[in-house]
């Protein structure tokens, strides 16, 4: 009956709630160890398919060697800088194209076209131009996270509500003035929502490209752990991304929602 | 500058007069010009690195998109297969998650760890562990896909469940519904939009996991040309096969705005996804 | 205020409407005096809006011409103040006196004399305390409230409401009536105001038009004059006998049986 579900109607106690909401998800995490080391002992490839133990174990060996920490901040400084000079260009591109209607009709179907390809796509041109290493890398994480942008604060731009232009137009704004004081902050949520999207491409694509070229970093550690028989680093690493992951798109909220609270 | 004036006719109506010469025109500017600009900066490029072979421009790498066509059409085939499979596989996992967490708050509370742990681990990072268990074929890559699919799908599919309004829920609670009426006759309809817009996203980044899963492992599809080419540096035919991938994913994506539009235009807002 | 000669408005045979449909309004003629409070009531749909959307000059006229202060006008301008209904034309990220600010922004004016002015306009709509709140702060009627000293604030001759008090509770409106009037009072800009509430149209207008479409698509259109004397109370008998006329004049007269009541 409708009243347990989960649109919770006023009423149901915060503070029960809480702990029924911990109390369930701490069930559901330990489910899911049960049946990992379920799996793993039946399987019985310590080397290959771990269980949790082991994985812990080794993982933690990993930990206290300097190499791993390099390649981990390998990727995290390529997926930063990639991330950051990819959104600012996307950004400006995209105010650029935003403001003119006649820009964006003739470049809509280039935007799309080039956002349908995945980064990883451009490994071969980008390995030949920059060569086998970082600069690659950085470049398909720029690439991935530009469109992104650029196709989200274009949408933006067209979608300002057309009662705050007619308000500019009221007080004799001129065209730039309006982009720059009407349609530029009222873009700004789409600009953030096209950064956050961006930002889970640039991640992948920055793991994706690092197991491609098979340079220092954690996309290669995941990939290549399987052909050192090393199951537990295979793992481990992966709940490392996944870590890295929760944090970038924290950190990321987290900026927007203190800086830019005011443009919600 | 416009080319379109309004006046009244004879029976009263507005309408508008077009003066058509003008509007083609205008769009032959637009797009054309956007088309010659863009070709000759690609050009432009292509000169400047010199190696015809190593860069090429627009004339090469178009001679060589018609001649592979048929190649091309044949790996397109087998990639789209694994897409759909795992897509549709995996976008019904995913909303029935999202559905499941939407409705019942202890579904939620059970899956929540799951969907916020595993929607920030790339696809690619289980490329590797996937091998190993299953190992290189199509099982393993449809795998992946219905990984990437289910995720997003099941946010979205919560997002929407999260909208609907408390007063639909008190409108069909006087009727003493089952709990199956509420999921089939409310929550679904109400939050059908979302889990399209969900499996929209959802095409769009199976189409990718697939071609970078191809490109490591597979030997037929686009992805798979697409490593071969690299492999011989035959640049035309990778800038082909980039051309061929970006066009499909532009014509995958429409297609499925399309279906949706035919099929389930009256749950969506305004007749249509966004 | 010296430009009570350019404050006149007069829609000349102004024929508007969308594409593939019959016009909106049809060969209308209406001259609204300068200084005048004019008040348009119709039901929702009847064209009250079209008709100060052209006024402000946010749309054109597929025929006839729109004509502020003897000069055909072109598009929208700073001489034609609009309040419009809703929020959406405030601007979230902007506190209080930069949006009222906004149109001196625009014009160029300097930062202390903006602000001054910004001040002098929320004093007038008693909102002088919020002016460094954000608009997601503000109650409905001080959101309203912050338009109409955006309007003010840039002395425009003339003011164009579009239904500004119709998303507010009746308390809320009853006192944002009462303060347009005393605004309107103290300077006697032209006002053209739109609501589909005939005791606001009564209230406020000392010419009320009453503004109905009638079956066949044509329009119905019949001035009142408001004679009250200021402050007007609803429960005055004239009062009454003026509303009972507008509520007459809205509906469809059953006798000619042309249908069901608007």
């Amino acid at each position: 009956m409708a009243v347990t579900t989960a649109v919770s109607v006023a009423g149901a106690s915060p503070r029960g709630d809480l702990r029924r909401k911990l109390g369930y998800g701490a069930l559901a995490v330990a489910a899911l160890i049960a049946l990992w080391a379920v799996t793993a002992a039946s399987m019985n490839q310590p080397l290959l398919y771990p269980g949790p133990w082991e994985t812990l174990v080794g993982m933690l060996g990993q930990l206290v060697t300097a190499d791993y920490w390099v390649a981990i901040g390998l990727s995290v400084g390529r997926i930063v800088l990639g991330f950051v000079v990819g959104s600012a260009l996307g950004v400006i591109i995209g105010i650029l194209i935003g403001s003119s209607r006649l820009v964006r009709t003739a470049l809509e179907p280039y935007i799309h076209f080039f956002r349908s390809i995945i980064a990883i796509a451009w490994i071969a041109p980008a390995a030949i131009r920059f060569g086998v290493g970082s600069p690659s890398v950085i470049f398909l994480v720029i690439y991935a996270s530009m469109f992104m942008v650029i196709v989200n604060t274009v949408q933006g731009m067209s979608e300002v509500e057309e009662q705050r232009i007619r308000m500019a137009q009221a007080a004799g704004a001129s065209k730039l003035q309006t982009v720059l004081k009407i349609s530029i902050p009222s873009s700004v949520p789409h600009i953030l929502s096209g950064m956050r999207v961006g930002m889970s491409n640039a991640f992948g694509t920055a793991i994706g490209a690092e197991m491609l070229v098979g340079i220092v970093g954690l996309g290669y550690t995941v990939y290549e752990a399987r052909f050192l028989f090393e199951g537990a680093v295979m793992f481990g690493s992966i709940v490392v991304v996944g870590i890295l992951g929760f944090l970038f798109n924290y950190v990321l909220s987290a900026l927007a929602a203190v800086g830019l609270r005011r443009f919600a | 500058m416009t080319s379109t004036t309004e006046y009244i006719d004879s029976d009263g109506y507005v309408r508008t007069r077009v003066n058509r010469t003008r509007r083609l025109l205008g769009q032959i500017a637009v797009y054309g010009g956007a088309a010659l600009i863009l070709g000759a900066i690609w050009w432009g490029a292509a000169r400047i690195f010199d190696t015809a072979l190593l860069f090429p421009g627009p004339f090469e790498t178009l001679e060589r998109l018609w001649a592979l066509s048929s190649t091309l059409l044949e790996n397109t085939g087998a990639s789209m297969a694994r897409v759909g499979i795992g897509f549709l596989a995996g976008g019904l996992l995913g909303a029935t998650l999202g559905l499941g967490m939407g409705y019942s708050r202890r579904v939620r509370y059970f899956f929540t760890p799951y969907v916020d742990f595993f929607r920030f681990i790339p696809v690619f990072a289980w490329f590797g562990p996937i091998l190993v268990w299953i190992g290189a074929g199509n099982v393993s890559i449809v795998l992946l896909i219905v990984y990437t699919s289910v995720w997003v799908v099941a946010i979205n599919t919560l997002a929407g469940c999260v909208r609907v309004g408390p007063d639909a829920w008190r409108m069909i609670s006087i009727y003493r519904p089952s709990r199956l009426q509420e999921i089939t006759r409310l929550l679904f309809p109400a939050v059908l939009p979302y889990i399209l817009g969900g499996m929209r996203l959802a095409i769009g980044s199976a189409f990718m996991t697939v071609v970078a899963a191809e490109f490591l492992q597979a030997n037929e599809g686009l992805g798979a040309l697409l490593s071969r080419f690299q492999m011989f540096y035959d640049m035309p035919g990778v800038f082909a096969t980039i051309i061929c991938l970006g066009l499909l994913g532009i014509l995958v994506d429409q297609l499925f705005v399309l279906v949706t539009r035919l099929l389930a235009a009256r749950y969506l807002p305004n007749g249509r996804l966004a | 205020m010296g430009q009570r000669t350019e404050n006149g408005i007069l829609l000349d045979k102004v024929t508007f409407g969308y594409p593939g449909a019959k016009p909106i309004i049809d060969n209308f003629t209406l001259e609204v005096q300068p200084g005048s409070f004019t008040v348009i009531v119709g039901a929702s749909g009847c064209g009250k809006t079209t008709l100060l959307n052209l006024i402000a000059g946010f749309t054109s006229p597929v025929a006839g011409s729109v004509i502020v202060g003897g000069k055909t006008i072109t598009g929208p301008g700073p001489d034609r103040g609009v309040v419009f209904q809703g929020d959406s034309s405030l601007l979230g990220w902007r506190t209080v006196e930069d949006n009222v600010a906004f149109g001196l922004e625009i014009e160029g004016v300097g930062k202390a004399e903006r602000l001054k002015r910004a001040h002098r306009a929320l004093e007038t709509v008693n909102l002088s305390a919020d002016h460094k709140k954000y608009p997601r702060e503000l109650s409905g009627g001080m959101k309203q409230r912050v338009q109409i000293a955006r309007a003010l604030v840039s002395d425009a001759p003339i003011l164009l409401m579009d239904e500004p008090f119709g998303a507010l509770d009746a308390i809320t409106r009853g006192n944002l009536q009462a303060e347009i009037s005393r605004i309107w009072e103290q300077d006697r800009r032209t006002v053209v105001f739109i609501t589909h509430d005939i005791a606001e149209a009564v209230t406020l207008g000392d010419r009320v038009c009453v503004m109905r479409k009638n079956p066949d698509n044509t329009i119905y259109f019949r001035q009142f004059e408001n004679e009250l004397p200021r402050p007007r109370h609803k429960t005055d008998e004239k009062f009454g006998r003026l509303y009972d006329q507008i509520e007459e004049s809205l509906n469809v007269d059953a006798t000619s049986g042309s249908g069901a009541a608007a």
